[in-house]
């Protein structure tokens, strides 16, 4: 199973990302998490703390250090996550696609969106679920291009730009041919999730203001850590059922991936 | 190169966008000031409220749009849409067989501003590339509008202090949006990933001068300067200007004395005081 996670800067897209890869793994999936943003931060959501994410490698920059060019053949995705990932709490495996380092060199912020388009195209996704944390904003949307068979979420904070950035998100998805389109109100109350239901025509999942994800968020942890019960990862874990995938809230037996 | 009306001799940009031949003016005293950061901290309400907040002072403003998504319109109290520029006034180039977008011969830069712009509230003039619909840009209008945008931004000559507000994150700076600037203003908000992307922005630009500005700050947290940046100013958390959002309202219009909109007062007095007077130091060169 692929998702992309999309929506406006700042309605929650790595936050989320990173509580759902961690109950989906906690529930027993095998998870390839893929950090599209070439400004990558879902380490830190994730739970791998910031000097790890920091330091994690991104594809399209290790490739170019090694002197690929763009013009190569397509490496095997297979093979670069097992040389470029790394491995986080509950066994989600991280993959950044690229990082914009410095103002000079190859055309890094091209090369990242094509580089992460690739690598969620071409990873294997069978027996295991690839969640791609999208960069802000519908252009990455366009990049990662997903089809029918995967999952698009979009999620919107409660702002009015931010509920017309994921209708425009849901249109897209629809255009593309994407048969699951979520929408997610993102730290909103009741009045904002009508809103976005009745602009997209889908019913939009709430997942409320939560102030341990907010401290998590500003700590720089995953919300997973701080209070795992929390009612915004409750309400994370809702939405994991939406998608047919058990998480680990509501497994009964937790299986752990070494 | 062209020979302007004005006799001086300027750069038009080409197609990739790198190349365009740097020159020494003065700029009248006018701000040009790109807002950078990553998603969510603010950026459009710093950016709108400052526009806004100048032209109240009697200063032309021209708050330019640079992010394909919507947004700057709603915080400036502009009525939303999709419009880009006129065809007429964009112009394909070709170079080394790639393509870019620049303002056409035919126009003048000196009234670009005007004449090619929408009127916001309290005077403030709005340029915008355009929006991204649901076709997901298949015709490439906003690409153009987008390419055009950043090189009129980049070569217009009339004594407006410019406001430029950048799609989120660092790609856009990278690419080399922020050129037309002498001041950055780098936005983070407590959140550890803004701050990150906010160290990753600074050292994009060396030889920039930015302010950094640390937004949604709660009283007794330093948030931001925690770890480590080199915070100049500080806009406080206020509950009136989430709820201006929510309902795509202008937070000037809503909450005008509120702690947020004072602290963006102050960001103006403090760009005005430390504007540089003259264009001089050589841009950023473009990545490719």
């Amino acid at each position: 199973m692929k998702i992309v996670v999309t929506g406006k800067g700042g309605a929650g897209k790595t936050t989320i990302s990173g509580a759902l890869a961690r109950l989906l793994a906690r529930g027993g999936h095998r998870v390839v998490a893929l950090d599209c943003d070439p400004s990558p931060g879902l380490g830190i959501s994730l739970g791998l703390g910031p000097e790890a994410t920091e330091a994690a490698p991104a594809v399209l920059n290790s490739l170019v250090a090694l002197g690929h060019t763009h013009n190569d053949p397509d490496p095997d995705p297979e093979d670069l996550l097992t040389r470029f990932g790394v491995d986080g709490p509950d066994g989600v495996r991280l993959l950044v696609g690229g990082k914009v380092e410095q103002l000079a060199g190859a055309c890094v912020c091209c090369g990242s969106h094509s580089t992460t388009r690739k690598l969620f195209s071409n990873l294997p996704h069978e027996g295991r679920v690839v969640l791609a944390d999208l960069e802000a904003g519908l252009n990455d949307l366009i990049w990662a291009s997903p089809k029918a068979d995967d999952i698009v979420i979009a999620l919107a904070e409660p702002s009015a730009k931010g509920f017309e950035i994921a209708r425009r998100a849901c249109e897209l998805a629809e255009t593309m041919g994407v048969g699951q389109r979520i929408v997610v109100a993102n730290r909103a109350n009741g009045a904002d999730v009508e809103t976005l239901s009745e602009l997209t025509g889908l019913a939009a999942v709430a997942v409320p203001d939560d102030p341990a994800v907010a401290q998590a968020d500003r700590e720089g942890l995953a919300p997973i850590d701080v209070d795992p019960q929390s009612p915004a990862l409750l309400a994370i874990a809702s939405l994991a059922e939406q998608l047919g995938l058990v998480p680990a809230l509501a497994a009964a037996q937790p299986e752990r991936r070494g | 190169m062209s020979t302007r009306r004005d006799g001086r001799t300027a750069g038009r940009p080409d197609a990739s966008g790198g190349g365009v031949m740097q020159m020494r003016r003065t700029n009248g005293g006018a701000l040009r000031v790109g807002v950078v950061g990553s998603g969510g901290v603010g950026k459009s309400m710093i950016s709108a409220s400052l526009a806004r907040i100048l032209a109240r002072r009697g200063r032309s403003v021209l708050a330019v749009d640079l992010d394909p998504n919507p947004g700057l319109a709603y915080s400036l109290g502009l009525a939303p849409n999709d419009d880009g520029l006129p065809a007429e006034s964009t112009v394909r180039v070709e170079k080394g067989g790639l393509y870019g977008w620049a303002p056409a011969p035919e126009v003048d830069l000196t009234t670009a501003a005007l004449t090619l712009s929408r009127v916001a509230p309290d005077g403030v003039r709005y340029l915008s590339p355009g929006k991204i619909d649901a076709s997901g840009d298949a015709k490439g209008e906003v690409k153009r509008c987008l390419g055009t945008v950043r090189q009129m931004v980049d070569l217009l000559e009339a004594p407006w202090d410019v406001v430029a507000d950048l799609e989120a994150g660092t790609t856009t700076p990278y690419e080399g949006y922020a050129r037309f600037a002498d001041t950055m203003v780098v936005v983070a908000s407590g959140a550890w990933r803004s701050c990150v992307a906010a160290r990753r922005l600074l050292a994009l630009f060396p030889d920039m001068p930015a302010v950094v500005v640390a937004t949604k700050s709660t009283p007794g947290a330093s948030d931001a300067s925690r770890w480590g940046l080199p915070v100049r100013h500080t806009i406080p958390f206020d509950p009136d200007v989430l709820e201006a959002e929510r309902h795509g309202r202008a937070p000037i219009d809503v909450c005008p004395d509120g702690p947020a909109l004072s602290a963006v007062a102050a960001l103006a007095d403090l760009l005005l005081e430390t504007r540089p007077m003259t264009v001089s130091a050589p841009r950023a060169a473009a990545h490719r």
